[in-house]
């Protein structure tokens, strides 16, 4: 069921914000890398079988 | 304050006196261009809408100078359409309740220029004189180089506060590049439905730009406006949304 009838989606750049010894470019890429981590492992999944 | 773009515009709907209007500021949004704040930050204009202690408050970077010139405007000169787009951004601060709208007045290459400080340091200004809870800005991911190169300002202008003067939540939103691929469990979900008619009135505005935008711009990247569909409706059962963030900062009632 669903609860909301519209939805947007944010990046979450709070830790930036707190911890300036973040470095914001592997911040960001770091969630591309979990995506294509993701993306990999759900794929080879399927591929491996 | 005195912001360092001489041409700069800070509007005041309710005739506050500009200092007393900023510092009730709770939720900041700062977008690059005229018709941003409406698109990416409506949780937090939605927010504060009916609020006695809650206001958002905008800050618009660009001056609107790369506009398209279609239709009705098509023998605008930049300085006319920059005029058009201010004001259009006055009338959305009075529809959305705004406590402020700061226009910074700046052009996009002196936004992207990366030696440049303006921008910065208007922005420490603002943040230190508005001490916001929740600031939105675009998202590090955004395709258009102007959204990326304000949300570095606006990190590096966090950054150069105390700690106690920093936002407690900073979300990078979406404009030209979606966030649905984010990791679900990363992904912060912002619930921007309730307030139809503002939407629709903030809509209307948007719609208006956007078309005049057009050449400016990627096209097909934004969905096209209308009730409510400023944003992603939502297709997701509450069992699949159980593993999203809902915005730990939330905003408030709405």
């Amino acid at each position: 069921m669903d609860q909301s009838d519209a939805l947007a989606f944010a990046m979450d750049l709070t830790p930036l914000a707190l911890d300036d010894t973040l470095d914001v470019v592997a911040y960001v890429t770091g969630f591309i890398d979990r995506f294509k981590a993701d993306v990999t492992a759900k794929l080879r999944q399927r591929l491996e079988r | 304050m005195q912001l360092r773009n001489s041409s700069a515009d800070i509007f005041i709907p309710d005739g506050k006196a500009p200092e007393e209007a900023l510092l009730r500021i709770s939720h900041l949004g700062v977008g690059a261009h005229q018709d941003d704040l409406e698109f990416m930050a409506f949780h937090g204009i939605q927010a504060c809408y009916h609020s006695e202690s809650e206001w958002f408050g905008g800050v618009t970077c660009t001056n609107g100078a790369g506009s398209s010139r279609t239709g009705s405007y098509e023998r605008f000169s930049d300085a006319e359409m920059m005029a058009v787009r201010r004001q259009e951004q006055r009338q959305a601060a009075i529809v959305g309740r705004y406590a402020a709208m700061v226009q910074l007045d700046y052009a996009s290459k002196i936004v992207k220029d990366p030696a440049d400080a303006h921008l910065k340091e208007d922005l420490i200004d603002i943040l230190s004189a508005a001490q916001p809870r929740v600031v939105y800005t675009h998202n590090p991911a955004d395709k258009h180089e102007t959204h990326v190169a304000v949300v570095a300002g606006v990190i590096q202008a966090i950054r150069e506060l105390p700690k106690q003067q920093r936002p407690q939540a900073v979300y990078g939103c979406e404009v030209w590049r979606d966030l649905d691929w984010l990791p679900d469990a990363e992904k912060v979900v912002h619930d921007v439905c309730g307030h139809e008619n503002l939407a629709a009135a903030l809509n209307g505005f948007v719609r208006f730009a956007d078309r005049r935008g057009e050449a400016l711009r990627p096209r097909g990247d934004r969905p096209p406006p209308g009730q409510c569909d400023l944003f992603r409706k939502s297709r997701r059962g509450s069992e699949r949304r159980a593993g999203l963030r809902h915005g730990p900062h939330a905003a408030g009632p709405g």
